[in-house]
């Protein structure tokens, strides 16, 4: 905000002035002068105001982080790791979101977004004009997509098409009887419409119609408030499904098995099936920066892809870049 | 030196006894505050909005069932609001059917059975329920009120409407509570003789007296009430299971069981993943500016009236 | 009328008994009501302390959380719920209670003082989310301050205007206009009639509205989500000055209520007795926090002298 010279000097010139008048005023009290003093205090209050909220990280060197909240657990055991490591260096993570995270850094608030899609054609252009610099991607992991189901469900295994059923707008399979489970209606837990989780499970499982639109989720789906709220539904209710990265699955909650055919072996989504492709419901995890990295960016980004950061991925149930 | 702090003292109260005009016109500018605090909300949360006012779709805003902000590819979004009003709608209402016996008959008990020790503690017991803060009644859904449902009633799911009105009653019941003991209070104590003398028992004036002599009190209590259901964000977010649901039957007392998403809980959910300026954030400050409307309608309608008691006792 | 009534003419008869009956069972379902609001919050709250019980200890408070709040204590929020209070209190109790000043002693009878009035109470019945709205629009966009510590601290102090305001005017309006007449009758101003006499006489009650207002900006959550509100903020916590001082005002900034939601719905494997902890503790905040207004007041009435 007023972080230059100019209006420090003049708060200064403030303060002392404000300290003569008020000297003056206790020998000739003066309501004219009074005036002014209340008045110049007023701006004195509103300048150190002001100019501390810009005194912020002076002593540190701070990189901010933004972006999908699937990645937000990754992002802090990073950033935790990372400070014991560098004394130095400030970080401050947040998950609002893929779309907020690249939003943020095309105005330049953070410098570096998570996110878990690719960045679209017409942020690249916005961040080029922004900055000068096209936007760098780096995928530092990848991240699979597990169905979760109650931990007595005797369905363990379901194919893209049955899912397609259960999930998509005008699919038919509404009750688990349907696919080989108990006679209980299903229901469906999910996120809010505008995470990056909602809309890659979506292209994934509903898919597009034969008009090339794609098909939207089925009305009556739980929008949670959390990733772990969704796999915690899932463990205390018998006839829910819900979806989430493999990352949040915990010793009480099940997941199915996929199959890319109706009939073909299920893949269960582990470290080897994501990296090999065989587990179909599976994504990259992307860093962006503006043009290459530079100094601590830098150094930050490449002990991410280096072994202790990677070693973090796999600590978050993600699946590192080496496999 | 017990002298020099005297005159120090005696100083600054010239000082400020001086300073009269600049602290009246700060005095003033602060009780002008509130109008400018209110219109700046109203200002802030249109501005917001406003860009998408000529194209959204109002009809379909208010009477239809798809809410889809940020579409599958190749779909246009959909802005159809009317599950969400549905789920506020339905919160309200089943908390209402809650709190206000609840708080009715509390509020009562306090005012006119209880032995003045008990009515103390009731009072203070009652402040510290309004105290509990909001995120502290969604995590008691989330963990243990689910639970409980589930084991009661047998149901696969917990969060649900049941499980946010339970827990939105109770944020409202001492709200009610104050009110209309307020109102009880307010009735003449010559209204409760007359009624004894004629030979009625302290219930008979409950409902024969009092009831009808503080029903404007007791109206803009159940009105606050209202307000604050429909305004709670954490507790309906965290208990409801947020699911745009609308029943096909709205005569199946069973539709209580049903998971709900309330328009609170739609701003806080969505807010944080979607991009400042989009069009989805700007229809999130839409909903903003229906929950805006309703809120301060109920309360200055219900002021209007508990002033109208003040000026008649 | 009964054969009873013929041998004594004194006993119930079956009418009275019959209201006699009413009465007591609408007394206990009066009873009943209240009672049913309070014992099983009560419950639950034991039971909520009851589960949180293995980690209650001075080092849950003092120590930062660790594995994103998997282990570890929980200063950082606290420490951040305190630093909210304190900013929100700075910006809104002054206006506060010059507002409450002039509703009392200063505005005249007219329509002016009735929109006042109003907006004070429209204020207070805005949701918490339209605050927090409006926080967003106003303090961290338009006014430039980012999601931050400052900008939460505005969006708390608007939506707690009324609380002081409405505290500040119920305790002038308590004392005796006997009181100020006297004082007018010194040839006293209406400021130095205030300043003297007003003031020192309804301290307690400002003083319990500041209170309540610590207690609300302590408990909120909505209106700090999009505001400043983070799920963890890496700052150095090496040597206690550190820990003591962790935010600047520009900076975003962890809060016990918002880490509540966190822990509780966004962070996977959490331990059930963090999560407990975490409420626990906020919870006994707030009590503590309302404990002291209530004695305040309690004190208050059984000194006051007129």
């Amino acid at each position: 905000m007023f972080c230059d010279d100019n209006v420090t000097y003049s708060m200064w010139r403030i303060l002392t002035e404000t300290s003569v008048s008020a000297r003056n005023s206790l020998k000739n009290m003066n309501r004219k002068q009074l005036i002014k003093l209340g008045a110049q205090g007023a701006l004195t209050l509103g300048l150190a105001i002001s100019l501390s909220s810009c005194g912020g990280g002076d002593d540190l060197n701070a990189i901010s982080v933004n972006g999908s909240d699937t990645m937000l657990q990754v992002g802090l055991a990073w950033a935790e790791k990372y400070q014991q490591l560098n004394d130095d260096i400030g970080l401050t993570v947040n998950g609002e979101g893929s779309g907020t995270g690249i939003k943020a850094l095309i105005n330049g608030t953070i410098q570096i977004a998570h996110s878990s899609r690719p960045m679209k054609d017409t942020e690249r252009e916005q961040i080029k004009a922004a900055h000068g610099k096209e936007a760098v991607q780096h995928i530092v992991g990848y991240d699979g997509i597990a169905v979760f189901v109650h931990p007595s469900n005797p369905v363990k295994s379901l194919s893209l098409e049955q899912l397609h059923g259960i999930w998509a707008e005008g699919g038919t399979i509404n009750n688990w009887s349907q696919v080989g489970g108990p006679d209980l209606e299903i229901n469906r837990a999910g996120r809010n419409n505008a995470s990056g989780t909602y809309s890659f499970f979506q292209s994934a499982v509903c898919g597009k119609g034969s008009d090339g639109k794609g098909i939207e989720f089925k009305q009556g789906t739980a929008a949670m408030p959390g990733s772990t709220a969704v796999v915690e539904f899932c463990e205390t209710t018998p006839s829910a499904i819900g979806y989430s990265g493999m990352g949040y699955k915990t010793e009480k909650v099940g997941w199915l098995q996929v199959s890319k055919t109706t009939g073909a072996a299920g893949v269960g989504p582990s470290n080897p099936t994501v990296a090999s492709g065989d587990y179909p419901i599976a994504r990259a995890l992307y860093i962006y920066t503006v043009g290459e990295p530079e100094g601590d960016v830098k150094e930050y980004l490449d002990w991410i892809k280096g072994p202790e950061g990677q070693a973090i991925v796999e600590a978050e149930s993600f699946v590192p870049l080496s496999n | 030196m017990s002298s020099g702090k005297k005159s120090i003292r005696a100083l600054g109260a010239k000082l400020l006894d001086g300073a009269e005009l600049p602290i009246r016109i700060a005095i003033t500018i602060c009780g002008w505050s509130s109008i400018l605090f209110v219109g700046a909300i109203f200002f802030f949360i249109f501005k917001e909005a406003a860009p998408v006012f000529p194209h959204l779709d109002w009809g379909e805003f208010f009477f239809a069932h798809r809410w889809i902000p940020i579409p599958a590819e190749g779909n246009e979004p959909s802005y159809g609001a009317m599950g969400i009003l549905y789920g506020t709608f339905a919160i309200t209402v089943v908390s209402m059917f809650i709190a206000m016996p609840l708080g009715l008959g509390a509020a009562v008990y306090i005012s006119e059975f209880a032995p003045p020790r008990r009515k103390e503690w009731l009072k203070i017991l009652i402040e510290f329920l309004a105290a509990i803060p909001s995120i502290i009644w969604g995590f008691i859904g989330l963990v243990i009120m689910g639970p409980l449902i589930q084991k009661i009633l047998g149901v696969e799911v917990g969060i649900n409407l049941l499980n946010a009105s339970i827990m939105v009653a109770l944020m409202a019941v001492p709200l009610i509570v104050s009110i209309s003991e307020d109102a009880l209070r307010a009735v003449p104590d010559s209204y409760r003789e007359a009624a004894l003398a004629l030979g009625a028992s302290k219930w008979e004036i409950v409902y024969k007296v009092l009831f009808p002599a503080a029903r404007n009190g007791l109206l803009a209590a159940s009105m606050l009430g209202v307000g604050r259901a429909v305004g709670e964000t954490m507790a309906v977010w965290m208990a409801s299971g947020n699911t745009d649901n609308i029943p096909e039957n709205f005569f199946n007392p069973l539709l209580v069981l049903e998971r709900v998403k309330a328009l609170t809980a739609t701003i806080a959910g969505e807010m944080p993943d979607t991009v400042h300026g989009s069009e989805h954030y700007q229809v999130l400050f839409v909903i903003g500016i229906v929950l805006l409307t309703i809120s301060v309608i109920i309360n200055v309608v219900s002021d209007l009236i508990i002033k109208g008691i003040r000026k008649e006792s | 009328m009964s054969p009873v009534s013929s041998s004594n003419p004194f006993a119930a008869g079956g009418n009275e008994i019959r209201k006699q009956r009413t009465e007591n069972i609408a007394k206990n379902v009066m009873l009943g009501a209240a009672i049913l609001l309070i014992i099983p919050v009560l419950v639950i709250i034991g039971y909520l302390f009851y589960k949180a019980s293995p980690v209650l200890s001075w080092n849950y408070i003092w120590d930062v959380p660790r594995d994103l709040g998997r282990q570890g204590g929980i200063w950082l929020p606290l420490i951040g719920t305190f630093y909210l209070v304190i900013v929100s209190l700075m910006l809104v109790a002054p206006v506060g209670i010059l507002a409450g000043i002039y509703i009392n002693e200063y505005a005249p009878n007219n329509w002016l003082t009735r929109c006042i009035n109003m907006a004070v109470t429209s204020l207070a019945g805005v949701p918490s989310i339209v605050h927090a709205l409006f926080g967003v629009g106003a303090f961290v966009l338009t006014l430039g301050m980012g999601a931050s510590l400052l900008a939460a601290a505005c969006t708390i102090a608007v939506m707690t205007i009324p609380v002081i305001v409405t505290a500040t005017r119920e305790a002038l309006a308590a004392v005796p206009m006997a009181f100020r007449e006297a004082c007018w009758n010194m040839g006293a101003t209406k400021w130095q009639t205030i300043r003297t006499i007003v003031l020192p006489n309804s301290i307690s009650g400002i003083l319990t509205g500041v209170i309540l207002e610590i207690s609300r900006a302590a408990g909120e959550t909505a209106p700090i989500l999009f505001t400043g509100a983070a799920a963890s903020v890496a700052v150095r916590t090496a040597t206690v000055g550190d820990k003591l001082m962790p935010y600047q005002l520009d900076d975003r900034f962890m809060a016990l209520s918002y880490h509540l939601h966190v822990v509780a719905e966004k962070i996977s494997g959490m331990p059930q007795e963090m999560k407990y902890g975490t409420a626990a503790v906020l919870i006994a905040l707030i009590v503590v926090i309302n404990s002291f207004s209530i004695t305040l007041r309690l004190y208050l009435r059984s000194r006051k002298k007129w």
